[in-house]
């Protein structure tokens, strides 16, 4: 082996082994993150509703303005009701929002709410982070106290791209064991399967970890920005995204119709409205942002109308620059808004291919070091299990106690948000204690439990809403039904893998004694 | 969509048939003589019919995503196809065995 290919597989090998655990946690919600409207609705009964054939902003507004005045908030902005979000879809700062037990600075949380597609009343809280706790997960480890969480996400994001590299360099014999996975052989099984995912997946883990740094430059790499926008906060936002401002008046005003301004702007797009945000509601200066929603394209669009919400009047047009359309193309890349299902389903198999790809990475490195670390009386081939362990099957039962919580926390209870995420910590917390204290038995036992919480979850959502998996594929339901078969599906491989690691420890009892 | 996977997928079980050991697998047999030129080169075309069928059905920027995502995809299924049931390869041995009978004509 040549020095540069020795340095690049201690590279490979180091860098994989120090922040793996993290990079499954961030490839297993991101993969999660594709049908994060689909977790939503399972999550939260009261928005599995039919979408009705229009939408009205004026009746929702009311109960909008309603709850910005309540929460002291300058603004609201809703996501109009879709398919796959058939409510609306309220957000607002608020210091008051119930998924956090610390008091909070005035204005640095978003609450949200959800209102009847119908009426435009408020529907009762879900008292639930449900799929935004997985989605923030994935890029900022849903820390919401301090934004420190988007650096570690990002220093994985930049290792990943370096494991990438290193691994391809690394790797010998790419074309010859192209199409080779010998699962037979215990002692190449890993790094067959590990070679095979990493070299076969390259297009997909490599685009989908460069758009996701890309996606956050301007905290990575803050430079750039500050040079033509100096020190001012939020510059380079104001002139790509929101041109637009003015104070409050103090006077209040009739509102004029935001349905007839939504109809403008559809005309003036030839798309419909996505997002309406409204900013001091009820004053005289209270002024509506409006921008498009389009299914069928990659980029997630920012052309932006502003309107005069006593009169009526557009008083702004902004039209993306070619800057921003291409940083937009490239997170479009990432996020998937778009309405294609075979496309949403591959991100979602190739993320979790994601996840085999550090695991067996892991494997190998637990493999190869067995031996000479248990005849030399070494301790790490024992922490790095646990380590592996706890970070992949034990991710899965943290995921699986946040859906299970979620269906037995009672609705009146106080914090209710806060205490699902602490199921969530909790279950993985308990499976990294259970991995490292049962070094033997972990893999099977973790398999085991990830299969019977899988069908519980199941079961309570049957039982506890009635949406049981006949019901919700009679009605359509495909959002509640598809959770409820991933889940079975899941709890079959993991029953599946369970039976081999057991008939593993018994082939195994023999040769120890 | 089940047209670009199954061109693409045909493709790949084509190139792994290229290699002795996955050739053997398949066949039982050990290989002799082969692999033609042919093959790679029916390869190569099944899977740009694969790239072909995508744009036509999503236009250049969503046919191109679709078909990166689906190379991953089969080129897997072929992977596990060969760990789990090679012997499924076995038409594919055919057409390469028509692909050699062609050169050689």
């Amino acid at each position: 082996m040549t020095p540069f290919k020795a340095s690049m597989l201690w590279l490979h090998t180091w860098f994989g082994v120090a922040l793996g655990a993290l990079l499954f946690a961030i490839f297993w919600t991101g993969s999660l993150s594709v049908f994060y409207k689909e977790i939503d609705r399972w999550m939260m009964p009261m928005t599995r509703l039919q979408l009705p054939a229009s939408v009205s902003l004026d009746a929702m507004r009311p109960a909008a303005d309603a709850l910005a005045h309540g929460a002291n908030a300058p603004h609201w902005k809703v996501y109009l009701p879709t398919t796959k979000e058939p409510v609306h879809n309220v957000i607002y700062p608020s210091n008051t929002d119930s998924a956090t037990l610390f008091p909070e600075a005035p204005g640095s949380i978003m609450a949200r709410r959800f209102l009847d597609p119908n009426t435009g009343a408020p529907l009762e809280d879900p008292g639930t982070l449900a799929g935004d706790f997985l989605y923030s997960f994935h890029f900022k480890l849903a820390l919401r106290r301090f934004p420190v969480g988007y650096y570690p996400v990002a220093l994985a994001g930049m290792a990943m791209l370096a494991l990438i590299v290193s691994g391809t360099l690394v790797h010998g014999r790419i074309i010859a064991n192209f199409f080779l996975f010998r699962r037979q052989k215990k002692a190449r099984a890993s790094l067959d399967l590990h070679n095979a995912v990493g070299i076969l997946g390259l297009p997909f883990h490599f685009l989908i970890t460069l758009t996701g740094i890309i996606f956050f430059y301007n905290l990575h790499y803050p430079l750039p920005l500050s040079i033509p926008y100096g020190e001012e906060a939020g510059g380079y936002n104001r002139e790509a995204i929101a041109a637009y401002a003015r104070p409050e008046a103090g006077i209040p005003a009739e509102p004029a119709s935001l349905d007839k301004m939504a109809a403008e702007a559809a005309r003036i797009w030839g798309r419909p409205v996505g997002t309406v945000r409204v900013y001091h509601p009820g004053d005289q200066n209270a002024y509506a942002l409006m921008m498009p929603r389009d299914d069928s394209a990659v980029s997630d669009i920012r052309d932006s109308l502003f309107f005069d919400v006593p009169s009526g009047e557009l008083l702004y047009n902004q039209v993306a620059k070619p800057a921003l359309a291409t940083e937009r193309f490239i997170v479009g890349l990432h996020l998937i808004h778009f309405r294609h299902w075979p496309v949403r389903w591959l991100y979602f198999l190739l993320g979790l291919s994601g996840c085999v790809l550090i695991a067996t990475g892991f494997l190998y490195w637990l493999e190869s070091r067995r031996k000479r670390h248990t005849a030399l009386g070494l301790r790490g081939v024992r922490f790095v299990e646990g380590l592996t362990v706890g970070s992949t099957t034990g991710v899965i039962i943290a995921t699986l106690a946040f859906l299970i919580a979620n269906r037995l926390l009672p609705s009146t209870m106080p914090v209710r948000a806060a205490a699902e995420v602490g199921w969530f910590y909790f279950g993985w917390l308990a499976a990294y204690a259970h991995a490292w204290l049962r070094p033997g038995s972990a893999w099977y036992e973790q398999a085991k439990t990830i299969a019977v919480l899988a069908v519980a979850a199941v079961v309570l959502n049957a039982t506890t809403t009635g949406d049981h998996l006949l019901r919700t594929i009679a009605r359509g339901d495909w959002a509640v039904a598809g959770v409820d078969m991933m889940l079975l599906v899941s709890a079959g491989i993991a029953a599946v893998s369970a039976k081999v690691l057991s008939r593993r420890q018994v082939a195994k009892v023999p040769q120890v004694g | 969509m089940g047209g670009v996977l199954a061109l693409t997928y045909a493709g790949f079980c084509l190139l792994a048939l290229c290699q002795d050991r996955h050739w053997t697998a398949a066949t039982g047999r050990k290989p002799v003589k082969r692999p033609s030129r042919l093959e790679p080169v029916l390869a190569a075309l099944l899977i740009l019919g694969g790239l072909t069928l995508s744009l036509y059905r999503d236009g250049i920027i969503l046919g191109l995503i679709l078909w990166i995502t689906v190379l991953t995809a089969s080129a897997l299924a072929v992977t596990f196809t060969l760990s789990w049931r090679p012997t499924w390869l076995r038409p594919f041995a055919q057409l390469s065995k028509w692909c050699q009978r062609v050169l050689s004509d």
